[in-house]
């Protein structure tokens, strides 16, 4: 399922035709621009659909700079795009089945070369060692952060890039990559972007768990 | 020391990876940090570090530096293996002087071939730089000096730098006949003109002065002369 926010000055007509959440995806909705950092901390977004025509071209300008510089690994797609709501939603639901896809066959494929130098224990193990880092993942690192041990926080998430990555979990490795970067750039600040970055990571980590347990290896 | 690696790897999936890898081949010892690496470096001797830059105690970088300034770790390949990817990182790795830099995740056999080359050319330079040794002679390489066993004590033996050359040339193919050319071509190189008699007075002053070895040096009638090793 993918985590979509979108942005749009009129938001009913939207609400009823996509609804909240699906099978295929799951929606938070925004009309004020300056709520949206608050909006992306506390919901998870792997793409922003925008509306921009409501809008003043100078606040518009303002949160897609801040998007870039915060956010770069969440796409931003203008729903002028798109035919209608209905050809948003039928979208949506392709466009899910693809990401899913795509990311089962990164990892298969990654997956293939390790089994090819090593051999299937080897293989498992690593799967094991990837998976035993759920808790971690999903409660530790928010700690970690919020006691300010910005070292320890920047060596979990570069761990995490390396094993991600290993395991053909690109995305992941990508937001990852993200952060450290970040994190290195701005000794000992905290900073949105980090929380963003984070809800990203567990978001992205839950995705990439789920694949892991249904591959038949 | 032989065929022993150090891995410096908090990862242990890595490790797995690269004991797959490199097991076969090499004697692997883990640390999983610079403390643990840095008691191991105490105590063995290895052909080559395997070093990852982001460690639980530290960086990579810095222990690296650390490495350089200990003669100890002169003859001791270093590789980075790393996930950190960016020009930067690459660029300050090889800068500092390492003798390689892979980036995670890595292909096994990629990783052997580089670790199998990094070795081999350790083992070269080293053996440039060692003492080279034949029967009662041993040659001081960086230095031209040749020294012989005198009943029990090493004799050092004063000789041109030409006769080193000569002397060590043939010692290092000793029992093997090299013409009057190959021992011109090998010590002056190809595009000067010596007369090969310069050869004969250069070996008669070598038998001279290493007494009572001259023996060693065989003259073979139209052909050259060879060193026998015993």
């Amino acid at each position: 399922m993918i985590n979509i926010l979108y942005i749009d000055k009129n938001l009913e007509e939207a609400r009823q035709v996509l609804g909240q959440r699906s099978e295929s995806y799951s929606i938070s909705y925004l009309s004020h621009l300056d709520t949206i950092i608050k909006n992306l901390i506390s919901s998870p977004c792997e793409f922003i659909l925008l509306n921009h025509e409501n809008y003043e071209p100078g606040s518009l300008t303002k949160v897609l700079s801040m998007l870039i510089e915060f956010t770069p690994y969440i796409k931003v797609i203008e729903t002028k795009k798109f035919k209608s709501l209905s050809d948003i939603k039928q979208k949506l639901i392709e466009y899910n089945s693809y990401e899913i896809k795509l990311k089962v066959e990164e990892i298969k494929s990654r997956m293939a070369v390790i089994l090819k130098e090593t051999d299937q224990v080897v293989l498992s193990e690593i799967i094991k060692l990837y998976l035993s880092r759920e808790n971690l993942i999903m409660n530790e690192l928010p700690k970690i952060y919020k006691a300010n041990q910005f070292n320890n926080l920047e060596l979990n998430i570069h761990n995490l890039k390396s094993s991600s990555a290993n395991l053909g979990a690109n995305r992941l490795a990508e937001i990852c990559l993200f952060i450290e970067t970040y994190l290195q750039q701005n000794k000992n600040k905290r900073s949105e972007v980090v929380d963003i970055g984070l809800n990203a990571v567990r978001s992205e980590y839950f995705v990439i768990i789920e694949i892991l347990k249904q591959i038949q290896f | 020391m032989e065929n022993k690696v150090l891995v410096i790897e908090d990862m242990p999936e890595f490790q797995r990876l690269i004991q797959m890898a490199l097991g076969h081949k090499y004697n692997l010892d883990f640390a999983s940090s610079l403390e643990q690496a840095r008691k191991l470096l105490n105590e063995q001797n290895y052909l080559l570090c395997l070093l990852d830059i982001v460690l639980p105690d530290g960086s990579g970088i810095d222990f690296y530096r650390e490495l350089q300034l200990n003669d100890k770790f002169n003859h001791m390949a270093t590789i980075i293996l790393t996930s950190k990817n960016a020009v930067s990182d690459r660029v300050l790795g090889i800068s500092l002087g390492v003798d390689d830099y892979i980036v995670k995740p890595f292909d096994n056999f990629e990783l052997l071939a580089r670790v199998d080359l990094r070795i081999l050319k350790s083992f070269k330079k080293k053996e440039i730089d060692q003492n080279y040794k034949l029967g009662p002679l041993r040659f001081e390489i960086s230095g031209l000096r040749l020294f012989i066993k005198s009943e029990n004590q090493e004799k050092k033996i004063d000789l041109t730098p030409i006769e080193f050359k000569i002397l060590l040339k043939l010692a290092q193919g000793s029992n093997r006949i090299f013409s009057r050319q190959q021992l011109l071509d090998s010590v002056w190189g190809y595009n000067v003109y010596v007369d090969d008699r310069t050869i004969d007075k250069h070996v008669s002053s070598i038998r001279k002065k290493i007494e009572p070895y001259q023996k060693l040096i065989k003259t073979v009638s139209g052909i050259g002369y060879e060193l026998k090793s015993s």
